[in-house]
């Protein structure tokens, strides 16, 4: 008897569970759907305040402080790249003297530190300092470099070791022939030799000291963007010590009218151009692989040569084409 | 038999339950989709909002008389700060106005300011501190707008968005303050060479220029972080290169929260001339000043303090708190058996 009460009680409420389970589903869903208008985003200035507030705090640990292992305790920023490797600002390590530094983590932990390689194309230097535990900073998608986009711009400066940030846009891209990106957070002592950062908290770049004239905290500031810190990263490891340097030409101040290359208005006496044989009147219509059709391609391919580099000229002249070979000499 | 029909049951309510998973996943799918799509973007109310209430809350000052001051107070400002004849203030009662200390250091000052309504007070100066950094003015009448709320720092995180709001070049004249807009750059303290005040102050990259000094440094909900200082010329931020001079970074930077209330509570707990002592939550008054507010307001040595402002005292901390406001405070005393009210005019 109770089994068949059982049974019968168990038949009778299949088909209310069959159709309760889907109803209770529904109303959870609808319920959810009730719920979700009390939690509104918070309003766009406040959302953006947290984002970069984040932004901060994800590449705080990245940010170090470079300073002198004697001597007055100010310091200046640095970032991390790779295990045990800090690149900055020239100018920061020239500041202090080369010899003796000391890299100072978010944690407090002192470092020495010594450089490893140099290259003033770009300013920037590359310390070594084994045991230094400060995870590099992720880089940022090519696609993150737009002009407009808002950027931070991070410090380590006077005696704190968390970072500071200052706020700003993307201004522009590829200044100095390439060789920076402007923006318009605030940059100083403070924060030259930091990283510029994206939303996310990833390297858009470092921030580098270009000239006075330009001001402090003026609104134009510069960074050298993440790729060419990266092309330079393998060479500045070996411990090259690049410097700037001439092809030893003169061109013309305006695009001329001759086509296809850039024309030599005067060489340079004893220059790297007059070494390998380019005489005025040649036109150079490639520099290595890069082809020169106009003077705005010619500086961008000449503006990170080196000192000491070898690189293949490709010349007319007077209707003919011809390969010469040039070693790159040092800046005057 | 049974066994099988429970068995039924359950499987057709692991039916259902799947049925509902699929749904509710795809509801939320959809549901996240049209979130990202819908996301406002524009900031421009929010800021207004804090701009507007701030405005309400500020005065600009102008010193009308006072000549420079060769004190000591002058010297340790002034090493760092130039001279500052105009500036902004903020309102702390309904006729106190806080303001910074470089405004102040001139022999006996006389003030101007004007309220967000476009009304014009006198003003005297009544407190300073050169530690602080900080002085207080009281006009000769009743200004227009509503205190801010103040917000401790402690919380406050590197990259927060905030805004300034001025006096800058003293553009404000006839019309609204300036509001500049930046971020909290991150804390550090001044060095003693430069600064007279003692502890960290916030740096902020918001625009600050010479009349910014004694406006606010907000947070998007509109309260107040700070009270902006002069800018000032850092050492330790001197440009890379020694041979210019030009590049020297200016630091832009508030006195926080905490050391502005701080210092506002010093200074308006001594003129109320008593003292109390807590014992098991209770606070007995132990002295009494010879024509003091305390003594005007009728209170005498060994009175419980029970009640200020509505709000029980069982602690001095609590009764420091109650007594921060402008006053006048409506007290509740236990003298002996009988419980009195009184009122204490500051």
């Amino acid at each position: 008897m109770s089994a068949s009460a059982q049974r019968s009680l168990a038949e009778r409420l299949r088909p209310a569970l069959v159709l309760a389970v889907p109803a209770l589903g529904a109303f959870l869903v609808l319920a959810r759907g009730q719920e979700a208008p009390p939690k509104a985003p918070p309003p766009p200035a406040a959302a953006l305040s947290r984002t970069l507030a984040n932004a901060v705090e994800r590449a705080a640990p990245s940010q170090v402080l470079v300073r002198p292992a004697k001597g007055p305790r100010r310091g200046r920023s640095g970032v991390v790249v790779g295990p045990g490797l800090v690149v900055t600002s020239a100018l920061n390590v020239e500041v202090f003297g080369l010899d003796d530094l000391v890299v100072v983590d978010s944690k407090g932990q002192a470092i020495p530190a010594r450089l490893r390689g140099r290259d003033m194309r770009l300013r920037l230097v590359l310390l070594a300092a084994p045991g230094l535990e400060a995870p590099p900073l992720a880089p940022a998608p090519a696609s993150a470099r737009q002009v407009g986009s808002f950027v931070l711009a991070l410090g380590t400066p006077l005696r704190r070791r968390s970072p500071t940030a200052t706020f700003g846009i993307l201004s522009a891209v590829d200044r100095f022939q390439g060789r920076a990106d402007q923006l318009d957070a605030a940059i100083d002592a403070s924060n030259t030799g930091g990283a510029v950062v994206d939303l996310e908290g990833r390297l858009l770049g470092i921030a580098v000291h270009v000239h006075e004239r330009l001001g402090a905290r003026s609104g134009v500031g510069f960074y050298v963007p993440y790729h060419l810190v990266k092309g330079a990263l393998p060479g500045l490891e070996r411990g090259d010590q690049l410097e700037p340097g001439s092809l030893g030409v003169v061109v013309p101040r305006f695009q001329s009218a001759r086509a296809g290359g850039v024309e030599v208005v005067a060489v340079t006496p004893r220059g790297a151009a007059a070494r390998a044989g380019i005489r005025k009147g040649d036109v150079i219509v490639s520099v290595g692989d890069k082809s020169t059709p106009t003077l705005l391609s010619f500086r961008a391919a000449t503006a990170l040569l080196h000192a000491g580099a070898k690189v293949e000229i490709t010349l007319d002249r007077e209707g003919v084409r011809a390969k010469v070979p040039l070693t790159v000499l040092p800046r005057d | 038999m049974v066994r099988r029909s429970l068995s039924r049951a359950l499987l057709s309510c692991l039916a259902g339950g799947g049925a509902l998973l699929a749904f509710w996943s795809v509801a939320f799918w959809s549901g996240s989709t049209t979130a990202k799509e819908a996301a406002p973007v524009d900031p421009r109310p929010e800021l207004r909002r804090v701009a507007e209430r701030a405005r309400a809350g500020l005065v600009r000052v102008r010193l009308v008389r006072g000549a420079p001051r060769g004190d000591a107070v002058r010297r340790e400002l002034f090493r760092r700060v130039p001279d500052r004849r105009a500036g902004t203030g903020i309102l702390v009662g309904e006729r106190r106005v806080l303001v910074h200390a470089a405004l102040t250091a001139y022999t006996e000052p006389e003030f101007e300011v004007t309220d967000s309504s476009g009304r014009t007070r006198r003003a005297r100066l009544i407190r300073e501190s050169r530690d602080a950094e900080l002085a207080l003015l009281e006009a000769t009448g009743p200004l227009a707008g509503k205190p801010l709320e103040w917000r401790r720092t402690h919380g406050l995180r590197t990259g927060e968005l905030v805004l300034a709001v001025g006096d800058p070049f003293g553009l404000a004249r006839g019309g609204a303050l300036s509001a500049t807009f930046g971020v909290v750059e991150g804390r550090t303290r001044l060095d003693v060479r430069e600064s007279a005040f003692a502890g960290e102050v916030l740096l902020t990259s918001a625009a600050l220029n010479p009349g910014s000094e004694g406006g606010a440094l907000l947070d998007l909900e509109g309260r107040l972080l700070g009270l902006l200082a002069p800018l000032a010329q850092d050492r330790r931020l001197e440009a890379p290169t020694r041979a210019s001079k030009s590049a020297t970074a200016l630091t832009a930077y508030a006195l926080p929260a905490e050391a502005c209330q701080r210092t506002l509570s010093g200074w308006s707990r001594p003129k109320l001339g008593f003292q109390a002592r807590e014992v098991e939550g209770r606070v007995t008054i132990v002295r009494v000043g010879l024509g003091t507010p305390a003594a005007r307001a009728g209170l005498e040595k060994g009175d419980v303090l029970a009640k200020v402002g509505g709000r029980a005292i069982q602690s001095t901390t609590q009764l420091r708190l109650a007594l921060a406001g402008a006053g006048p405070h409506s007290l509740e005393v236990t003298r002996g058996e009988e419980t009195l009210s009184l009122e204490l005019k500051p």
